[in-house]
C-alpha cells in the first residue's frame, strides 16, 4: 500500500488555515494523481465553501442525532451503535472525484459525549487510513492539541499572518505539541500574506520557536477576491502568486509523486 | 486463504475498514438512496433448507449499470441440532465483520441500514455475482460458527420482493428487541465495566448490566460486549459477575472485586439497585439523577435537560454536584434515562413505588414503561410549586408512599414550619467551639433521625 501522509493545518483564526488547505489540495489535484481525504475540523465549517462543494450534515450533527436517539429510547437495544454511527458519518463524507471531505462541526447538545467520542474517535482513525493524504484544518483554538486530535500527524503546518499574535500563537501551539507528547514527524511554519521583505524575519522567529521553515505565501488579489465573492479556490488560475508560492511547502510536505 | 482459492478477490481480516470511495465503486446495495433494504438470518429445520444453495432473485451484480445502486435484501437460513431461534441475532451480528473480509468490498450498518459497495477493482477482477459473495459467507459461517450444520442465502434485487421482506424483516427485528428488553442481570454470567469517565472521577466505574445502562446512557450491555470484544483491555471491560452476595440490592462478589481494583481501594462495595448503602458511584455526565425527599420519604428524578428547580428548591446542577465525583453519597444516585425503563430502576429502595416528582418532559417520555396505576400519582412541575404542594398532592392522588407514612412508626410527614429545642444543659469538657467559652462543652447524639433544617445555629448560653 502506498504511503499515507496525514497534514494538519492549524494557527490563530484569521491567519488563512482554511486558504492555505484549499490551495495543497489544489496543487495535489493538479500535480499527482492522489486521493485525498480533507477534514475540516473547525465547527465554522468554511472549506466546504472555498472548495465549492455541497454539505448535508456534519459529523457533529450525526453523534448528536445518535445521542438523541439514545435518549429517547428509540434505538434497538441490541444494535451496535459503533455500527450506527460508522455508517452515519460515512454517509457526511462529500464525494468528490479528487477528494471526499468530512466536516466535523460543532460538537452539539449537552451530556456526556465520553462514549460517543471515543468511539468517533476510531471510526476517524478508520476512515482517514483509506487515503493517501489526509489534511486536517484544525480549529482555531489549541484544544484539539490537548484532546490529542493531532496524533497521528505526520507534518503539521502552522499558519500565521503578519502579526506579533500570530506568531505567539504558533509559540503556544509547539508548547503544547510539546507537553503533551504529540509525536510529529515535522511541524512547518508558514507566513500568509507576507511580503518577500519580511521572510528573513519569519525565518527568524521560525528558528526562535523551533519550528521548520515553511515558506512564504504573498497576498494575492485572486485569493483575495475568489474569497470575498465566494468563488472556490480550487479554481483560482495556476499563476496566481499564492498558488504558485504553495508549490515549494507540497514539495516540502512530500506530497509529490 | 486457500480456502478460497476458487473466489475471484482476496479474503481476510487485513481488508477489513475498507472503505470503497463513490467514484471507485461498481455498484451501491441498499444505503441511503435506497428506502428498501435489510439482512436477516432465520433458523430453520434440517429439512427445510438445502446445504449450500445461493439463489438470486432479481438483478446479479453485473447486470446492474456502474455505479448505480439497488434495493437489496440478503436472507440466511440456517438449521443445526443446536440453531435456535435465539442465536438468529448472534449469526446476524457477524455478516458485517465476514462481508468486511471481501476485498474491495465494504458494509456498513446493521439490519434494515445496511449500506454495502463493491469496488470496480474487484469487479474487475471478476466478483461480478452475488454466488461468490454467497460463497464466501457460506464457508465463513460455517467454520466460525460450528453449530452451523446447513446454510442457505437469498439475495434479492427485485425490488418488490425487497419491499415485501422489508417489512417482515422489521416485525421480525421489533421483536428479537422486545426479547433483550425483556432480558435480566439474571441471564447473563458476565456484566461490563466502563472505566471512560476515570479522567473526570478517578474512583468511579460504570458496571453496565442487561437492566442498568451506563450513567452517560451510551453504553447499553450489548455495547458493551461488542466493545469489549474489539478492545478487551480498552476502557470497556469484562466482570464476571461472580456468586451473588445479595439478590434484592443487586451485589455481586465479581463486581465487587473489580470496583476495590478500579477505584484504587476507594470503593469496596457496589449494590446495584440502591441509592442507600453502597449505591452505585456516579461520574460527572450522568443522564439523570435519583435524589431522596426526606419530607415524604420519596425520590425525586430529575434530568440534564431540565432548567427549572426541582420540588424540593434545586437546580440539577445543584444536585449534580451533590451526586458527582465517583463517590457513594447516600440518596444521591447519577442514572441514565434507560435506566429508568428498567425493571430494575431502585429496586432495592422500592422502584418506582417510591418516586414522587420529575419534570414532566421526562415522564412523557418514559411513561409508557412505569407501572401503570403509578403515572398519574407522580406530579411534575406544572402540578406542583414545592414540598407542601407535594404532600397533598401524593395524599389526594394515593401515591403508594402514603401507605408507606402510616406504616413506619414516627414518621409522620406533618407541616413544621419552626420547632424550638429546649435549651439543653451541657456537660463540661467536650470540645471547643470557636466563639463558645471554654468550658462550656457540649455533645450532640443524633440516632435515627431524619432532619432537614435550612441552617444549624448553636448559641452560647448568656448566663454564666
Amino acid at each position: 500500500m502506498a504511503e499515507k501522509l496525514v497534514i494538519s493545518i492549524s494557527g490563530k483564526g484569521g491567519t488563512g488555515k482554511t486558504t492555505v488547505t484549499a490551495l495543497l489540495l489544489k496543487w495535489l489535484i493538479q500535480n499527482t494523481e492522489k486521493i485525498s481525504l480533507v477534514v475540516d475540523a473547525d465547527p465554522a465549517t468554511n472549506l466546504p465553501d472555498v472548495l465549492g462543494v455541497e454539505l448535508q450534515r456534519t459529523v457533529g450533527q450525526s453523534s448528536k442525532e445518535l445521542k438523541d436517539k439514545i435518549e429517547a429510547g428509540t434505538l434497538s437495544p441490541t444494535l451496535s451503535k459503533k455500527e450506527v454511527l460508522e455508517a452515519n458519518v460515512f454517509q457526511t463524507l462529500v464525494e468528490e472525484d479528487r477528494f471526499d471531505l468530512l466536516a466535523m462541526g460543532r460538537s452539539e447538545g449537552e451530556g456526556c459525549y465520553c462514549f460517543v467520542n471515543n468511539v468517533l474517535t476510531r471510526i476517524l482513525d478508520t476512515l482517514t487510513r483509506n487515503y493517501e493524504v489526509a489534511f486536517l484544518d484544525m480549529e482555531a483554538g489549541l484544544e484539539h492539541l490537548s484532546r490529542r486530535t493531532d496524533r497521528d500527524v505526520d507534518s503539521m503546518i502552522i499558519v500565521t499572518d503578519p502579526s506579533r499574535m500570530g506568531f505567539e500563537t504558533a509559540r503556544r501551539i509547539k508548547e503544547l505539541v510539546d507537553e503533551v507528547h504529540i509525536d510529529v514527524k515535522h511541524i512547518y511554519l508558514v507566513g500568509n500574506r507576507f511580503t518577500p521583505e519580511m521572510e528573513e524575519l519569519l525565518q527568524k522567529s521560525a528558528d526562535d520557536i523551533g519550528l521548520e521553515y515553511g515558506g512564504i505565501i504573498p497576498l494575492d488579489e485572486n485569493v483575495m477576491t475568489f474569497n470575498l465573492v465566494g468563488k472556490p479556490l480550487l479554481e483560482i488560475p495556476d499563476d496566481s502568486p499564492a498558488y504558485e508560492a504553495i508549490g515549494k511547502l507540497a514539495k516540502k510536505l512530500g506530497l509529490t509523486g | 486463504m486457500s480456502m478460497f482459492e476458487d473466489i475471484p478477490v482476496d479474503v481476510g481480516i487485513i481488508y477489513e475498514g475498507e472503505r470503497i470511495r463513490g467514484s471507485d465503486m461498481r455498484i451501491e446495495l441498499g444505503g441511503p438512496r435506497e428506502e428498501y433494504k435489510f439482512e436477516l438470518v432465520q433458523a430453520r429445520g434440517m429439512d427445510e433448507i438445502e446445504d449450500g444453495k445461493v439463489i438470486i432473485i432479481g438483478q446479479d451484480i453485473s447486470d446492474f449499470p456502474e455505479r448505480t445502486n439497488t434495493p437489496f435484501g440478503l436472507i440466511i437460513e440456517v438449521a443445526g441440532k443446536e440453531v435456535e431461534k435465539d442465536l438468529e441475532g448472534v449469526v446476524e451480528r457477524r455478516l458485517h465483520e465476514y462481508c468486511n473480509y471481501i476485498e474491495g468490498f465494504m458494509h456498513l450498518n446493521q439490519r434494515y441500514d445496511i449500506q454495502m459497495r463493491i469496488s470496480k477493482k474487484s469487479f474487475d477482477k471478476g466478483f461480478t455475482s452475488f454466488k461468490h459473495m454467497g460463497e464466501v459467507l457460506k464457508r465463513l459461517f460455517k467454520s466460525e460458527l460450528s453449530f452451523i450444520e446447513k446454510i442457505q442465502l437469498t439475495f434479492i434485487t427485485e425490488p418488490d420482493l425487497v419491499k415485501e421482506w422489508y417489512s417482515k424483516a422489521l416485525e421480525i427485528y421489533e421483536a428479537r428487541d422486545a426479547k433483550a428488553r425483556g432480558m435480566s442481570d439474571d441471564d447473563v454470567d458476565v456484566f461490563y465495566g466502563c472505566s471512560l469517565c476515570q479522567s473526570f472521577a478517578p474512583t468511579h466505574l460504570c458496571v453496565i448490566t442487561p437492566q442498568r445502562y451506563a450513567n452517560c446512557g451510551a453504553i447499553s450491555w450489548f455495547d458493551g460486549k461488542a466493545t469489549a470484544k474489539v478492545d478487551p483491555k480498552g476502557p470497556v471491560f469484562e466482570i464476571p459477575k461472580g456468586e451473588v452476595i445479595d439478590a434484592k440490592t443487586g451485589e455481586y462478589v465479581g463486581v465487587n472485586k473489580v470496583i476495590q481494583e478500579k477505584s484504587l481501594g476507594e470503593i469496596e462495595r457496589v449494590q446495584l439497585y440502591t441509592t442507600f448503602g453502597y449505591p452505585h458511584t456516579s461520574c460527572g455526565c450522568f443522564e439523570g439523577c435519583a435524589f431522596f425527599i426526606p419530607e415524604v420519604d420519596g425520590f425525586g428524578v430529575v434530568h440534564r435537560n431540565f432548567k427549572g428547580q426541582t420540588v424540593n428548591g434545586l437546580n440539577f446542577v445543584t444536585i449534580s454536584d451533590l451526586t458527582a465525583g465517583g463517590r457513594q453519597v447516600d440518596g444521591f444516585h447519577g442514572l441514565s434515562i434507560e435506566y429508568m425503563r428498567s425493571l430494575k430502576f431502585l429496586d432495592a429502595d422500592g422502584g418506582w413505588g417510591r418516586v414522587v416528582w420529575m419534570p414532566q418532559d421526562i415522564k412523557e417520555r418514559i411513561q409508557d414503561f412505569l407501572p401503570p396505576e403509578i403515572v398519574p400519582t407522580i406530579a411534575t412541575e406544572s402540578d406542583v410549586a414545592d414540598l407542601h404542594q407535594l404532600k397533598s398532592w401524593l395524599m389526594e392522588k394515593n401515591h403508594p408512599i402514603v401507605e408507606r407514612w402510616s406504616e413506619e412508626p414516627g414518621f409522620a410527614p406533618t407541616e413544621i414550619g419552626e420547632i424550638t429545642v429546649p435549651t439543653l444543659e451541657m456537660p463540661a469538657s467536650a470540645f471547643p467551639i470557636q466563639g463558645i467559652p471554654s468550658g462550656m462543652g457540649f455533645t450532640i447524639i443524633l440516632k435515627n433521625a431524619k432532619i432537614k433544617a435550612e441552617k444549624m445555629i448553636i448559641k452560647a448560653d448568656k448566663r454564666r
